[in-house]
């Protein structure tokens, strides 16, 4: 509760474009924002800009923003859409627009106890994907977003975001199977 | 324990929360887009306290301009009531010409003479009467200027009646059509125009017998219709006459009960003031002289 009262004043005080709100708004949020840039993007560097470009957009737009309580949800879709924004930037064509069709079972499980291995080497994992592969299994498998939103995200079809989402996991598999 | 691919990445990352280098905030401070932006906000601000400190600068000046042209709007106001003052002083002046003209100018001078002492009752008048007995007319005209101009010179509101312009003067003729206008008779009728002032505001000082309505609204309602004076004291003879404000004669009654019904020659007049006259005799022969203006609201 007495948190909720202080993102109001913060929210407030980045309205008012109060340089000691902003600091106090990127306390918060800020680990949050390089968790989420981190599996995006390729490396540490590359994180470290999207979080630059985040916050300034955040600070930025914070005047659009209408209700405190979405702050968290609102700040998430940024950071996801700079994400985007940053792999556009680097190559434009990171989505693999033609691709053939799989038909792989999803719902096939895995009987090994992965939680001995650290998030650290699963961040690493997903961070050596291929742009197009690692956006959309964070987008689908992580953010939660339909293959449908993911599409149109990505300005492409749900059919390819599909496909992609399987090869992705594919890989992973592969590299979590070969992981000792 | 089981588990797929989607439902460990999703546990492991949901919340995932990443350290973040101490310098980080200080590459943001110093992004040339952020500086651009916080450069556009300090222009942005400067901009609007700028607006702010002109808005009031010209509020301040507005007010400073303005106190002076409120004395001229006075002025303007002094000036006004000025040019009503002067236009009641040449009603005024009308209508005593025409209290002149309506008596009965068929007589010769020596008549005039006596009206004239009959209403004025001043020693001037008396010399006029004086002067009149002697038989040669020329001379009586001659007099009676000389009169005139003493007249002028001693009567404070001489100057207003000089001020009576060319209309007044055509009024005087319309309503003296009744006689020639012979060098004599235009002498007379000057006469009285400069001496009577004094002597309606004798008459003004007596005490009014009627109770006169200053606005009445002819407009069918049955209220305040007809515009008449109303009186509970004996009235020996009444006149009332309406005139426009250019002098122009447009009603006239010798019945105390019959007043005026803001029409003229059959269709109602315009809203605005005109000028009433009412001149009665009590029982006891005096001769009372009313008059004002009304304001007509249709």
């Amino acid at each position: 509760m007495k948190k909720k009262i202080k993102e109001r004043d913060i929210v407030a005080g980045c309205k008012a474009d109060k340089p000691q709100s902003q600091r106090q708004l990127y306390d918060l949020y800020c680990r949050m924002v390089m968790g989420m840039a981190l599996r995006y993007t390729r490396n540490l560097t590359d994180a470290e800009d999207v979080v630059q470009e985040t916050f300034i957009k955040i600070f930025m737009k914070i005047g659009s923003l209408r209700d405190e309580k979405s702050l968290t949800s609102w700040i998430k879709t940024i950071t996801t859409n700079t994400c985007l924004d940053f792999l556009k930037s680097k190559n434009n064509d990171y989505i693999i627009t033609s691709i053939e069709e799989t038909d792989e079972d999803i719902k096939d499980e895995y009987h090994k106890n992965y939680d001995d291995i650290p998030t650290q080497q699963l961040l690493a994992f997903v961070q050596e994907l291929p742009d197009g592969y690692r956006t959309v299994f964070n987008l689908c498998a992580i953010d939660g977003y339909s293959y449908e939103e993911t599409a149109k995200m990505l300005n492409c079809t749900a059919s390819n975001v599909r496909s992609q989402y399987f090869r992705a996991r594919n890989l992973l598999k592969e590299k979590i199977e070969h992981y000792e | 324990m089981s588990k797929n691919i989607e439902e460990l990445y999703k546990e492991r990352f949901e919340q995932f929360e990443a350290p973040v280098a101490d310098n980080l905030w200080d590459k943001i401070n110093q992004n040339p887009q952020w500086q651009q932006h916080l450069r556009r906000q300090k222009i942005k601000n400067l901009v609007f306290y700028a607006g702010v400190a002109i808005v009031a600068i010209g509020t301040c000046v507005a007010l400073w301009v303005r106190q002076p042209q409120s004395d001229t709007e006075e002025l303007g106001f002094d000036e006004q009531v000025a040019a009503d003052t002067e236009q009641v002083a040449e009603n005024s002046g009308l209508v005593t010409e025409i209290t002149e003209s309506s008596l009965p100018q068929e007589t010769d001078n020596t008549e005039i003479a006596t009206d004239n002492q009959v209403i004025t009752n001043t020693p001037v008048a008396e010399s006029i009467a004086e002067s009149t007995s002697t038989p040669n007319a020329n001379e009586t005209a001659s007099t009676t200027e000389t009169v005139a101009a003493t007249v002028n010179n001693v009567t404070p509101n001489t100057t207003t009646e000089n001020k009576t312009d060319k209309t007044n003067n055509e009024s005087v003729k319309t309503s003296t059509q009744g006689t020639k206008p012979t060098p004599k008779d235009e002498a007379s009728a000057s006469e009285p125009a400069s001496s009577t002032p004094g002597g309606s505001e004798s008459g003004t000082l007596q005490q009014s017998l009627f109770s006169i309505p200053n606005a009445f609204t002819p407009n069918g309602d049955g209220l305040n219709d007809i515009f008449m004076p109303v009186t509970s004291a004996e009235i020996a003879s009444y006149q009332m006459d309406i005139f426009m404000p250019n002098g122009q004669h447009i009603f006239a009654s010798k019945n105390i009960n019959f007043g005026w019904n803001g029409e003229y020659k059959g269709s109602l007049v315009n809203s605005g003031t005109y000028i009433y006259v009412i001149k009665y005799k009590s029982t006891d022969g005096k001769e009372h002289i009313d008059k004002g203006q009304l304001l007509l609201i249709r």
